[in-house]
């Protein structure tokens, strides 16, 4: 006992000499990043367990501190309790001392808040990361996850960047300071711009916007707790649609980024999101097994399609009265918007998740771990069927030429395909992996 | 309590705890003290082959009297060779070679030979083999967690790894691979979650440093592949498979090592779940040492992969000032349950007096309470046997054949829902003419399991109109008369057996051809079997094949393949048939069966007393299943006869039968007895009058109204079953606030005291004195005299109250809400 105390006492005062004695403890700096990664994800708003909340400053204060007395702050007892059953985090491992004693310096000191809305989100207030490079060469393959193109060039998720390909598969861009993994990649209509979701799994979500003609450090758009799996530009440009993991999709002004709308509705995470050419409609896939289409001026949900029973991975407008989901089920389904009726089950194989779909001018394309589908539109005849690949194919997009239909695949292992409806032209392939 | 005494409650539990390390730190002092006569060490020889393996040693040392200890933490284990690292008795192999291990101790020498192999090449970590077992061992693919049928927080895994396909989709392909990060492995979800580095609500599962972390990190690093690899495991072994250990050495490291198809055997230790069938006696964790609470038997659920080993584990302490009694034994049954009491250091209560046996012995036998009339013979019998002849005298009474029929009409599940009106009847009637006629109980079964042709004609064969598939066919006859609750292996391999789903299709296989035909006539079943007809296991698409538990898959030669089935299960290569029937009998009057739940055989759910099992089956048939037979065994001997007071040498044991323990009244008791009492009994809907609650045919003979809560809902309220589950589990004995309720102000209650022709009104108007009413009113409702406080005590309320017939009302209340009324005791 003597010896662990001792030893305790001196890591304490290791850890003390560490944190500089002058300069003030940052809420937003230094508490903010421990809350949101130790205490959030479960006290949060997706679980608040005991109905205790951290996720602003305002719940943190709440949750008991007393500004200037940590004798006085249940919270800070809950780090340090030797009760094994109190102690916060539940079932682990105490906090670092160096952690605690930064909670320890920031109550003693008042408590400041040094961020702007105290209400406001704790990912909200930290401040903007860099994020690290990507390796030089990629050590193993990388399932891509996002890809794009405007016609001459091939925007693809990397690790930490988004990589530029040229058709004939040349790497000719990295655009790095980015998110972990990217999960979506979209053109801003005058194909300047670069509008990306992306994150660290279980950690950190985000969406950036990158200049391609500047060059400089991308904005942050939107941050989350999670990853955010899609964000989408109006068909004009002026609005950003972003897919949140809590459920909401948010609509922002796309040169204030600040939120006009919210559409809440779904149960779970909103995966995938599509714009109607109105520039109104907008569809939703979402985790909860559904998918629905929003009236983004009024902000209220117009039609909720369930015929889904696992996670819906994909949704896209075919035209004015449809649209079409696939899912993790192993569907794709058609179906009518008024009234929210399915019109037709396109494809169905169990236990094969379908996991992407992309509709161009004339017909739509569907991937997954099924074989690769094209159908034409209108008619919803089978037009060509990709046997060949024994992995699965994880996202598709299409080559923006503005008359062909020219669709884009990206696979598990990082294979680019460029497909063209025209079975006389060769598809080709590439493998967009920096190496 | 003041509060000094309240600080001391608190103070207790610490200092014990102090005591507890004080006396386990110097274990090695402690067993110095044991005089040992030899040391040995298991495996002696082994062959390590690749370098993610180890070998786990135990070392056990014979005490002079021959108690075996465990010294594989405490003995000093050395190597001179390069080529292994040990500690903990843990061997790690480093380089190729052969290394021989001297084991030491008190002066005696054990010696072990490892031999390691291919640790020059590389080996990679196994999908299958590490990574899978990893995460149930670690508790992430269990029940609760995401290998519960919905996963949770959107990550899903099958059941320990029962569904490798499954686990490959979420843990390397699903949302573009979140899971795991091949590019940097250690930031990878799928270790950050469980070693708590980013929060988890599962809890921390391990830490950076633990080979499972190691095993997680090193497959992702590999590249996360999924192929299936090399020889497949065909079993598992755990040493020792059995084991007494004395408090304070309490401590047993085990091993397991599996066997794979090419011949070789790994060590698996590291990679085992662990878990106690009773948590209460002792825990195990990850590394498979066992560590004892208190005294009591438990098994250890060993599983790797798909297998499943049981050791038992026996814990008993020298308690202070304990001395054996030498109690008497009035039969076998209280030899076997006094030489495992003795074992463990309980004592048996003494016998129950005769006031309390008439009322246990009516309540168990006949379901009922005994009159005064029947109360006054036995009293003023004061012959030796008098206790005996009156078990003899109830067993043949119609009230015995009526209450077992019931019992059994709830496992049959003999309902109006399940089968029609008029066949509740005559089957209800067919069961007490089993029972009256003490049919042998394998031929009870046959008749039931095999009844063919007319359900009008033979009354058993409504049998197959309550499980009215195949499926539900299978699965009652396996609960009934198998004892097990063997539904969970029809979606999946059974999460703590080694039941699997191939199992439960080879089952299903013997019931498949039954055909229930409709005749012209109304409510009648044609039973026949076809001459063909196949299960297809949905997942392999194949033909099951007819397969039994202990003999494996079977040759059917007889038509119908429900005679090969009942053949193999009353044969006595299969003493697990009359083990159910035996236990359940137990239970029934016990209040809780030798295997607890009675219903729940199972290698993970051990009995309490394994020797009083094995006699009592052998006993039952021998005797050619004499149900009354066993029954009367079981009734004479003093464990059934003991007190319920418990005292300090017996008030922890819940579980080996030292004292009776009371319970309260089954619903249909409860309601006979409340009219018993007071004169008034309850009448039922459908049948005779003066048909008893412990005689209803079926509990829905009275139609439902929902609107009129009160008459049969009583029954509900106390736990009558349904009867839509073979299980016994059905028969609630939770204790509710509905319950509380409907004894305090419920109708049934009500109407039955405020009756005016009820006992007490009546005596009242035949003048008889009111300490006289109260005298009859006890002994017809505790089966006792009043004592003459208490006598004293309700005259002076009657005095008080001056209303006699009021106040006699409120005293009757009081005493049916007494617990010595409610419960049997």
């Amino acid at each position: 006992m003597l010896i662990r105390s001792s030893s305790f006492l001196l890591s304490l005062l290791l850890v003390i000499g560490a944190i500089c004695a002058d300069e003030p403890v940052s809420f937003t700096k230094q508490i903010a990043p421990i809350l949101k990664a130790k205490c959030v994800p479960c006290h949060g708003p997706k679980l608040a367990e005991s109905d205790y909340r951290v996720d602003t400053f305002n719940f943190l204060m709440a949750s008991g501190i007393s500004a200037g007395e940590t004798d006085e702050s249940d919270f800070f007892d809950r780090l340090i309790t030797t009760d094994q059953d109190v102690r916060m985090p539940a079932e682990s491992d105490q906090l670092p001392m160096r952690e605690i004693e930064m909670f320890r310096k920031w109550i003693q000191e008042g408590a400041a808040f040094d961020g702007g809305s105290k209400d406001a989100s704790l990912e909200q207030l930290l401040p903007r990361m860099k994020h690290p490079d990507p390796p030089e060469a990629y050590p193993s393959s990388l399932p891509i996850s996002a890809i794009a193109s405007d016609g001459k060039q091939v925007f693809v998720s990397g690790y930490h960047e988004i990589t530029a390909w040229s058709l004939d598969g040349k790497l000719v861009r990295r655009i790095t300071d980015q998110g972990q993994r990217t999960y979506s990649i979209d053109l801003h209509p005058n194909r300047a711009r670069i509008l990306s979701a992306s994150g660290t799994p279980g950690e950190l979500g985000e969406v950036r916007l990158f200049d391609l003609e500047s060059g400089k450090p991308p904005t942050v758009v939107q941050k989350a707790g999670e990853v955010i799996m899609d964000a989408r530009y109006s068909p004009d440009g002026k609005k950003i649609a972003i897919a949140m993991p809590d459920g909401s999709i948010r609509i922002l002004n796309s040169d204030s980024f600040e939120e006009q709308t919210r559409l809440v509705g779904h149960s779970d995470a909103v995966v995938a999101i599509d714009w109607h050419r109105d520039g109104v409609r907008l569809a939703t896939a979402s985790r909860d097994a559904s998918a629905k289409v929003f009236d983004t001026n009024k902000g209220q949900s117009i039609a909720t399609f369930t015929g889904h029973n696992e996670c819906v991975n994909g949704v896209k407008f075919l035209d004015d009265q449809q649209l079409i989901s696939v899912s993790d089920d192993g569907t794709a389904q058609r179906w009518k918007i008024d009234g929210g009726r399915r019109e037709q089950v396109v494809l169905s194989q169990a236990r094969t998740p379908v996991l992407s779909v992309s509709v161009s001018e004339n017909s739509f394309l569907l991937c997954g771990a099924i074989p690769t589908h094209q159908y034409k539109l209108g008619s919803n005849q089978l037009l060509q069927r990709d046997d060949a690949p024994d992995e699965w194919v994880t996202t598709s997009g299409i080559l923006l030429a503005d008359s062909e239909d020219i669709f884009l695949t990206g696979t598990q292992t990082g294979l680019i395909r460029i497909w063209f409806s025209d079975k006389e032209k060769e598809a080709s392939e590439f493998r967009a992996i920096p190496r | 309590m003041n509060w000094i005494d309240h600080l001391l409650c608190y103070l207790k539990e610490p200092i014990a705890i102090v005591l507890l390390l004080l006396t386990v730190m110097p274990s090695v002092t402690r067993a110095d003290e044991d005089r040992l006569q030899s040391i040995s060490v298991t495996p002696e020889q082994f062959t390590i082959i690749g370098k993610r393996e180890r070998l786990q040693l135990v070392i056990t040392g014979t005490a002079i009297e021959g108690r075996l200890i465990d010294l594989t933490r405490i003995a000093s284990v050395n190597t001179d060779s390069d080529h292994i690292v040990i500690e903990n008795g843990v061997i790690t192999p480093k380089s190729n070679g052969v290394s021989k291990i001297q084991i030491e101790y008190q002066g005696h020498v054990a010696n072990a030979t490892v031999t390691t192999r291919s640790m020059d090449q590389p080996q990679a970590v196994s999908f299958d083999y590490h990574a899978l077992p990893v995460l149930a061992q670690s508790g992430c693919s269990g029940g609760s967690c995401h290998g519960s049928p919905h996963g949770k927080a959107g990550f899903r895994l099958s059941l320990f790894g029962s569904d490798r396909e499954l686990d490959r989709i979420s843990l390397t392909r699903e949302l573009f691979s979140r899971r795991v990060n091949l590019i940097e492995p250690q930031k990878s979800l799928l270790l950050k979650k469980p070693a708590m580095q980013i929060a988890h609500q599962g809890g921390k599962r391990f830490g950076t440093e633990d080979l499972q972390y190691e095993l997680l990190r090193d497959w992702i690093a590999e590249g996360g592949k999924t192929i299936h690899e090399g020889p497949g495991c065909v079993g598992i072994e755990v040493f020792p498979p059995i084991r007494l250990l004395k408090f304070p050495q309490t401590n047993q490291q085990l091993s397991v090592i599996a066997s794979f198809q090419d011949g070789t055997r790994r060590d698996v230790t590291h990679l085992a779940k662990y878990e106690a069938s009773d948590p209460k006696v002792m825990e195990v964790d990850q590394t498979g040492m066992v560590r004892g609470i208190t005294r009591g038997e438990s098994a250890v659920i060993v599983r790797y992969l798909n297998f499943i080993e049981t050791p038992m584990v026996t814990l008993v302490r020298d308690i202070d000032g304990f001395q054996w009694n030498d109690p008497p034994v009035a039969n076998q049954v209280d030899q076997l349950v006094y030489d495992k009491l003795k074992s463990l250091q309980f004592l048996p209560a003494p016998q129950c007096e005769d006031t309390t046996f008439i009322r246990r012995i009516y309540l168990d036998v006949l379901g009922i309470l005994p009159t005064q009339e029947e109360q006054k013979i036995f009293h003023e019998d004061s012959a030796d046997d008098k206790r005996d002849r009156l078990i003899d005298e109830l067993l043949e009474r119609e009230e015995y054949d009526k209450f077992w029929a019931q019992k059994w009409g709830d496992l049959l599940r003999v309902s109006t829902k399940l089968i029609s009106a008029p066949d509740v009847y005559k089957f209800n009637r067919w069961l007490q003419r089993c029972i009256a006629e003490n049919k042998p109980y394998d031929q009870f079964a046959r008749e039931i399991l095999l009844a063919t042709g007319s359900t009008r004609l033979n009354p058993a064969g409504n049998f197959y109109r309550s499980a009215g598939d195949t499926n539900d066919a299978m699965e009652t006859t396996a609960q009934v008369f198998l004892g097990t609750r063997i539904q969970c292996a029809k979606c999946h391999n059974h999460p703590f057996e080694r039941w699997t789903q191939d199992n439960y299709y080879g089952l299903t296989a013997f019931f498949n051809r039954l055909q229930r035909s409709k005749t012209q006539r109304e409510n009648e079943i044609l039973l026949w079997s076809a001459s063909e007809g196949e299960v297809q296991h949905p997942v392999t698409n194949t033909v099951a094949v007819p397969w039994v538990p202990s003999d494996g898959e079977i040759e059917v030669a007889q038509l119908d393949r429900r005679e090969a089935l009942v053949e193999w299960m009353t044969s006595a290569s299969n003493p697990l048939f009359a083990k159910i029937e035996v236990n359940r009998i137990w239970a029934q009057v016990m209040g809780r069966g030798v295997v607890e739940p009675f219903d729940d055989f199972r290698d993970s759910n051990p009995p309490a007393n394994s020797p009083l099992l094995e006699y009592l089956a052998s006993e039952f048939i021998q005797s050619g299943y004499d149900r009354k037979r066993l029954l009367r065994l079981i009734l004479r001997s003093n464990t059934y006869q003991t007190s319920s007071n418990s005292t300090r040498w017996n008030e922890a044991d819940t579980k080996y039968f030292s004292h009776y323990s009371p319970r309260m009244l089954t619903a249909e008791q409860l309601v006979d007895a409340l009219g018993f009492v007071t004169g008034k009994p309850k009448q039922f809907f459908g049948v005779p009058v003066g048909t008893k609650a412990t005689w209803l045919p079926a509990p829905d003979l009275q139609p439902h109204d929902r609107g009129k809560i009160g008459n049969i809902e009583f029954l509900k309220v106390f736990g009558q079953p349904e009867r839509q589950s073979a299980c016994e589990c059905e028969r609630s004995d939770d204790i509710s606030l509905g319950q509380a309720l409907e004894m305090l102000n419920g109708k049934l209650v009500t109407e039955m005291i405020f009756d005016e022709s009820n006992h007490i009104h009546r005596a009242l108007k035949d003048n008889v004195e009111p300490s006289q009413i109260i005298r009859d009113f006890y002994v017809r409702a505790f089966s006792r005299e009043p004592t003459e406080s208490e006598v004293k005590f309700h005259s002076q309320y009657i005095g008080n109250h001056g209303n006699a017939s009021e106040a006699l009302e409120d005293i009757c209340w009081a005493v049916l809400n007494h617990n010595e009324f409610l419960f049997q005791h």
